[in-house]
């Protein structure tokens, strides 16, 4: 009953606002950013993803590096966004964007397929997302290369963040897209088979890697086809490897550093068993 | 008369805001009458900034059977525009039973690129054939203003191909001779225009529907421009190819 | 001056085995002048899940408070306690909602889930976590705190190596970071208990 009477308190308070924008601090952080405080740097994806179509399929791949600013915010994060079982999206731009909008889509096709019994279509996600897009004018950050094979064939479309939308057979998006895009427009040729394809992204991706500071770390490949959908990676490229190996260990000795207070919290320990999988 | 209004959005921090050059269609399109229809021809390049984001965009856009729309100006605006008229244009075809005419389709367009002049930069042309009129242009440039033309050319190629149209059009032009002026104008158009460029792209809109072909540059068909051969740039004594 | 670093402060946080660390500095200031010296910037969720927030810390305390009614909201909608993992995708949700008026404040957590598995992430200013599987940081001494990390970290550390790693590791970044300092704090949570140690260091 305690839950009960907090559900019915729940809807006059700021929670449950059916995940709309709250803009109460706009105003406020104008105020801040006129009076000289810098406003913070987000995580930028700064990427390098790239996507091909071969024949009857389609590979996309994306680095793993996220920035903020100059510092490397993650080494290994996942910019190969799954929506559905057969379609997925790479995504560039600002990186909370780009989560929350894949997010949002692929909660979006999930039901829509449980709604209607079918798989859905790559036509339908890029709609979604462009049509979102568009209504935030450009203010959300999402650029995406969406996709996927579904009963109508292999398809793969570009969607900018101001609701811009492409078709493409090969593509490649965010700030190593200009190195990778060459590698693309030297190498590509209609109907290739899934491994040149393949081997096509992943030089492309690297030439991103290599000459975009932004990018790098490492490479994840999705390989879409009719049947099934593979994911490959990490793969680190030579290049992305730390020089040498570290030889030094620095480990310190029990006590090493000096406790000025120390208080020790104990509680029931109550055992679980993992039932995520 | 058709301007790109081509300002860039300033990066606003405070609300995480730092825009990407905007994608736009420096465009070349090009209508035009002739005895049984409209022929309507573009080039294909879509740029963001100086870089070529697609070399083979489609942007004649179909709507019905019997009428197309060519976008210029912000790709992300027209392609909004295009497929809210069309869902209009759709639904009124459905509910009257009968197809909308291309004069009250371009002024669905209007309605939209009108009211929303301000955060819009979109233009566009409504080519169409319809049982009334037969076959139609209508150039609605930015701001909304529309108006049935014969021969038109939009787009920032335009500017280089207004006098070679005005020169060749003339009434009762047959199917043939119509398309051979619209190739060579956008070839014209995209030998002149930076931002126009890749394949040229012809639709054809009659009584009997919409046939769009294509142009490829290694393929024959493409119309090339021939230019003078220049004078020697430097003094005859130093050696120099032509 | 960026916002972020106007009252200054860090949070660093490193995965062991079945063991978590979490740190940060007691540190308030008004940008170089120093307010306050026994400010802890992380904060008990449950027993076995922390979360740390830096940046500017009027923001930090709203964001608090959010945390904890929603956290609470969710035990007693599920009847359970929450998971690390749960805990920051909630707050990523919403750090995302305030998307265009954003808190300046970048959370961290920090905890075990209910295998005992370390979980640690941390998130910008408007929700885009990344969870690496050896540490984090966050806050104005982020930058020394990633370097010296690199070295300090190794894998699968028992929680009294991982105490002194974590410690090591803020007391490298206390040494150069003007706007962090006055002493640090140090969470070792275990399976069984948590082990809150005050640390000496710089005072100036």
């Amino acid at each position: 009953m305690a839950t009960a009477d907090v559900k019915s308190t729940v809807p006059h308070m700021d929670m449950d606002r059916g995940g709309a924008f709250d803009f109460s601090n706009c105003i406020r952080n104008q105020a801040m950013c006129k009076m000289g405080g810098k406003a913070p740097k987000l995580t930028s994806t700064g990427t390098t993803i790239v996507a091909v179509a071969f024949k009857g399929g389609l590979v996309m791949g994306a680095d793993s590096r996220a920035t903020a600013g100059n510092i490397i915010a993650d080494k290994h994060c996942e910019k190969v966004h799954k929506l559905t079982e057969s379609i997925y999206a790479c995504g560039a731009g600002t990186a909370a964007d780009l989560d929350q909008v894949t997010k949002m889509l692929s909660g979006n096709l999930r039901l829509l397929e449980l709604n209607t019994g079918r798989k859905a279509r790559v036509i339908t996600a890029l709609r979604q997302a462009k049509q979102h897009l568009f209504n935030y004018q450009g203010y959300i950050g999402a650029y995406l290369l969406i996709g996927g094979v579904d009963p109508t064939g292999p398809h793969l479309y570009m969607c900018s963040a101001n609701g811009t939308t492409m078709a493409f057979p090969f593509t490649a998006q965010g700030s190593g897209s200009y190195a990778a895009i060459t590698i693309l427009e030297r190498d590509f040729k209609v109907d290739m088979t899934k491994d040149e394809a393949e081997k096509l992204v992943q030089r492309a991706l690297e030439a991103g890697m290599h000459g975009d500071n932004a990018s790098g770390n490492s490479l994840n490949l999705v390989i879409i086809e009719p049947s099934e959908t593979v994911f490959k990676g990490p793969i680190v490229p030579e290049f992305c490897k730390r020089p040498e190996p570290n030889d030094l260990v620095y480990k310190f000795q029990a006590g090493a550093t000096k406790v000025l207070k120390h208080k020790t919290y104990k509680y029931d320990v109550v055992e679980s068993m993992d039932i995520t999988h | 008369m058709d301007t790109m209004r081509d300002e860039k959005r300033k990066a606003i921090p405070a609300i995480g805001f730092y825009p990407q050059e905007e994608i736009s269609t420096g465009t070349t399109l090009i209508a035009m009458e002739y005895n049984g229809g409209v022929v309507v021809g573009t080039d294909s390049r879509t740029s963001a900034g100086s870089f070529i984001t697609s070399r083979a965009t489609n942007k004649i856009t179909p709507i019905t059977d019997n009428m197309v729309v060519c976008r210029s100006g912000s790709a992300a605006d027209t392609q909004a525009i295009a497929d809210i008229a069309k869902y209009h244009i759709d639904v009124y075809t459905m509910t009257e039973n009968k197809p909308v005419t291309i004069y009250r389709s371009s002024q669905i367009f209007r309605q939209f690129l009108y009211n929303y002049r301000e955060q819009l930069s979109a233009s566009v042309l409504v080519a169409g054939w319809d049982e009334e009129l037969g076959g139609q242009v209508y150039a609605i440039p930015i701001g909304g203003f529309v108006s049935r033309q014969r021969s038109t050319a939009s787009g920032s190629g335009s500017t280089f191909v207004q006098g070679f149209l005005d020169s060749q059009w003339r009434p009762n032009l047959t199917l043939e001779e119509c398309k051979a002026i619209v190739k060579q104008a956008v070839g014209l158009a995209t030998f002149r225009d930076g931002s126009s460029g890749g394949v040229v792209r012809l639709a054809v809109i009659n009584k009997a529907g919409s046939q769009f072909e294509l142009f490829r540059p290694d393929k024959p068909g493409f119309p090339f421009v021939q230019t003078p051969t220049p004078h020697l740039s430097f003094p005859p004594h130093i050696e120099q190819v032509l | 001056m960026s916002i972020m670093s106007y009252t200054g402060g860090t949070v660093v946080a490193m995965a062991g085995d079945e063991c978590v660390c979490i740190a940060s500095d007691l540190r308030i200031g008004e940008q170089m002048t120093t307010i306050a010296t026994d400010q802890k910037k992380v904060h008990k969720v449950t027993d076995k899940v922390y979360v740390g927030l830096a940046g500017f810390q009027s923001d930090a305390r709203t964001v608090l408070e959010k945390i904890m009614f929603r956290k609470n909201l969710y035990e007693l909608r599920e009847n359970r306690n929450i998971k690390p993992q749960v805990l920051s995708e909630m707050i990523s949700n919403l750090a995302y909602q305030h998307r265009f008026g954003s808190y300046f404040t970048e959370p961290l957590v920090a905890g075990l889930d209910d295998t005992n598995k370390p979980y640690i992430c941390c998130m910008d200013t408007i929700g885009c976590v990344s969870a690496p599987r050896d540490f984090v940081a966050v806050g104005t001494g982020q930058e020394y705190l990633l370097g010296v990390c690199e070295n300090f970290w190794r894998e699968n550390m028992k929680p009294d190596e991982l105490f002194e790693a974590t410690a090591q590791s803020i007391l490298s970044c206390l040494e150069r970071d003007a706007a962090s300092g006055w002493g640090a704090v140090v969470y070792t949570i275990t399976k069984d208990k948590v082990n809150v140690s005050t640390i000496k260091a710089r005072m100036d």
